[in-house]
């Protein structure tokens, strides 16, 4: 009998294979007193093995990720893993354990580990304190390495599932992408960091569903779909056949897609829109403009800070940011200022810990608390503006003074580059996020100092519902078609209009292309999103018609409840385009999902 | 022996990294190479124990090199601080 299971989707395409459970490593230990020194020589010399295998393991996977950007911090973590490897208090100090209180290797080993637990608890620095969890990892490996034998389910054969409680950075690094079909966790959200390695490694994967690694068996034949979060376990012939079928339509379609990214996004009766990417780092500007985006409609700046040992200067951020503009040029590229909090830089400004970050000091609001950091950034996003277009984008705005004051900053700043002899473009658009429903309530004045609005909608969506994304118990509630969102998104549009500046959205609704049709007809002029995204987006675009989409959101927003929006909406567009909705699964199993869901909560 | 003071000139302190760093260097040298920090002190040998001095921005630390192949090591590794961690300073200032 097959099993189906529904957690979140968070990477396309759908995975048959056979499941691998990755249990919670924690090998059981043997305690044993060694009688006689040539026992204690086998000990010590099966240990410096061990050390010298996880060496070589981790040597290897440094190789393995060569130069690609996005594993920069990965690789730097590895170096410190291999300092700690040979590190005294590690190895020789098992090493004397061994010898002079007769104990077998894992015991020594353990007994280094509570001391340098002791003393590190000790240490009153935060992140330094943290510290110690890289030891841990280390020590589990050489544990993994002295239990060698026990360990048999790191074995993949080619098309594995993998089915873990959690994966962690290391450990979804470590695995070898190529055997795996398909990777499912109990805990995570939609950003969690298994879902950003299978988007980068294009692998389907479905997260937050709850005890699937007791329920599954090592060798189950399971079914994953990236898209509907759907698992199944000993699938039916008939739902294999089915399953199949899809995967082989998907991945055809995926084929015919790429083909969509140099055609004009416009619609069928010829409204046109703009399609821009959301970009981290300059690295990813080539493939970028390959999948057609017109621009960078959101630079996330914080992610080069995070790649550097101290807080760039100037200089540093000048040539950084000019290289961005000049790769992208003639298109435009918009910078985001710094959207981190007081957190990232704990060992450097002392702001102390944060219950509840995502509510506390980041953003603008860091920025205009901490004037020096944010100083340097404008200084050099101004300075970079003469390489091209150059925007530039205020995060987490929830009140007017936020924009005034950051302008009047900006006019300082302006002033002074001014006076030093540097040049900067004079037209430098303004754009102001919207993420915080206060900024909705508040968009008449927005409106007025911005040149242009951009509505970040995981954000908005998470702080309009009070949800939090990456809390599995409550994911589900997380809905871009909620009433409430709808009718932020229309009021945001208007105002905007009235007031002669465009509106763009950025945030993963304008990166699914279930939400386009709605998007474009509340009357968004721009959207910035993941680009791997373009094509399918860009496709769909191309095959409704911009009225019949205004009239289906002015349907739409004049509804009451999801469940009422979401029939009405999806059945509309399963007669706009077919073969999207069939692919996804998304119609069908969003709305029988959400019913099932209802009638469970109303028996409890 | 051979010693030097130094203040800590980057902003996160003597964190992870260039701890590794400095350690993955130390030990290709058989001189005792110590850092102090407040008459604590820790084996540049190796990264944890560097890490528990906790040593942050503006601290100042004591550079301690004994040993046959001091000199080399004493120039190697002030060639490192003083590129990835601080600036060099007078005893006691």
């Amino acid at each position: 009998m097959e099993v189906r299971f529904k957690g979140i989707g968070v990477s396309p395409g759908i995975g048959i294979g056979e499941a691998t459970v990755l249990e919670d490593k924690k090998p059981r230990l043997v305690y044993q007193f060694l009688l006689n020194d040539s026992e204690i020589n086998k000990e010590v010399a099966r240990f410096k093995k061990a050390i010298e295998e996880v060496k070589k393991e981790f040597k290897q996977l440094k190789k393995d990720l060569g130069h690609r950007a996005p594993f920069k911090e990965v690789k730097q973590i590895l170096d410190t893993y291999m300092g700690i490897l040979s590190d005294p208090m590690l190895f020789k100090a098992t090493i004397n354990r061994i010898k002079e209180e007769k104990i077998n290797a894992e015991w020594a080993l353990i007994r280094s580990l509570e001391e340098i637990e002791k003393i590190f608890s000790e240490i009153e620095d935060e992140y330094l304190k943290q510290r110690v969890q890289d030891v841990h990892y280390v020590v589990n490996r050489i544990l993994a390495f002295l239990h060698k034998k026990t360990e048999t389910n790191t074995q993949l054969s080619p098309g594995s599932i993998i089915i873990a409680r959690d994966l962690s950075p290391a450990e979804t690094i470590q695995l070898p992408s190529k055997l795996i079909a398909a990777f499912v966790t109990e805990t995570g959200g939609r950003t969690s960091h298994t879902a950003i390695v299978a988007q980068a490694l294009k692998l389907p994967a479905v997260v937050g569903v709850e005890n699937i690694s007791q329920k599954v068996k090592p060798g189950d034949l399971v079914i994953v779909d990236g898209l509907s979060g759907e698992v199944i376990i000993a699938p039916d012939p008939e739902t294999l056949q089915l399953y199949k079928k899809r995967q082989e339509k998907y991945l055809r379609y995926c084929k015919e897609v790429e083909h969509y990214a140099y055609l004009p996004a416009q619609t069928l009766d010829g409204h046109k829109l703009k399609v821009m990417a959301n970009v981290e780092l300059f690295e990813e500007i080539p493939s970028v403009l390959e999948r057609g985006a017109e621009g960078i409609g959101l630079f996330r700046t914080e992610f080069f800070y995070l790649q550097q040992k101290t807080l760039p200067d100037e200089e540093l951020l000048y040539e950084y940011f000019s290289k961005v503009v000049k790769a992208i040029s003639p298109y435009p590229v918009t910078f985001r200022t710094l959207d981190l909090g007081g957190d990232k830089f704990s060992s450097q400004l002392d702001f102390g810990k944060e219950v509840n970050p995502a509510l506390g000091l980041r953003a603008i609001r860091f920025c205009l608390k901490q004037k020096d950091v944010f100083r340097t950034q404008l200084r050099a996003i101004l300075r970079s503006s003469i390489h091209g277009k150059v925007r530039l984008l205020l995060p987490l705005i929830s009140s007017f003074e936020e924009i005034i004051e950051t302008k009047e900053f900006l006019e300082t700043l302006k002033a002074e580059l001014t006076r030093e002899g540097y040049a900067f473009s004079s037209h430098i658009p303004i754009g102001v996020m919207i993420e915080v429903p206060s900024a909705v309530t508040l968009i008449d004045f927005m409106a007025q100092e911005a040149d242009f609005l951009s509505i970040g909608t995981n954000d908005l969506i998470q702080y309009t519902l009070a949800i939090d994304r990456n809390n599995e118990h409550v994911a589900y509630l997380y809905e871009p078609l909620h009433p409430a969102v709808l009718k932020m998104i229309k009021q945001v549009v208007e105002v905007g209009h009235k007031a002669g500046i465009p509106v763009s959205v950025c945030g993963e609704m304008a990166g699914d292309p279930c939400y386009i049709p709605v998007l474009v007809g509340l009357g968004v002029d721009e959207m910035s999103l993941n680009a791997q995204n373009i094509p399918v987006v860009k496709k769909v675009l191309r095959s409704f018609n911009f009225k019949e989409a205004q009239m289906l959101a002015e349907k739409i927003v004049g509804m009451g409840t999801i469940q009422e929006i979401k029939e009405y909406y999806f059945n509309a567009l399963k007669q706009w385009f077919k073969d999207i909705l069939v692919i996804s699964g998304r119609e069908r199993i969003e709305v029988g999902y959400e019913r099932e869901h209802q009638k469970d909560c109303l028996h409890e | 022996m051979l010693t030097c003071y130094l203040r800590i000139k980057n902003k996160l302190g003597l964190h992870a990294r260039p701890a590794a760093k400095l350690a993955n260097l130390a030990r290709n040298f058989h001189a005792e190479i110590k850092v102090v920090k407040n008459n604590k002190e820790a084996d540049a040998k190796s990264i944890l124990d560097l890490l528990t001095l906790a040593c942050k921005f503006e601290d100042k630390i004591k550079i301690e090199v004994n040993g046959e192949d001091e000199v080399k090591a004493f120039g190697l590794i002030l060639c490192l601080l003083e590129s990835e961690i601080g600036e060099r300073v007078k005893n006691g200032s």
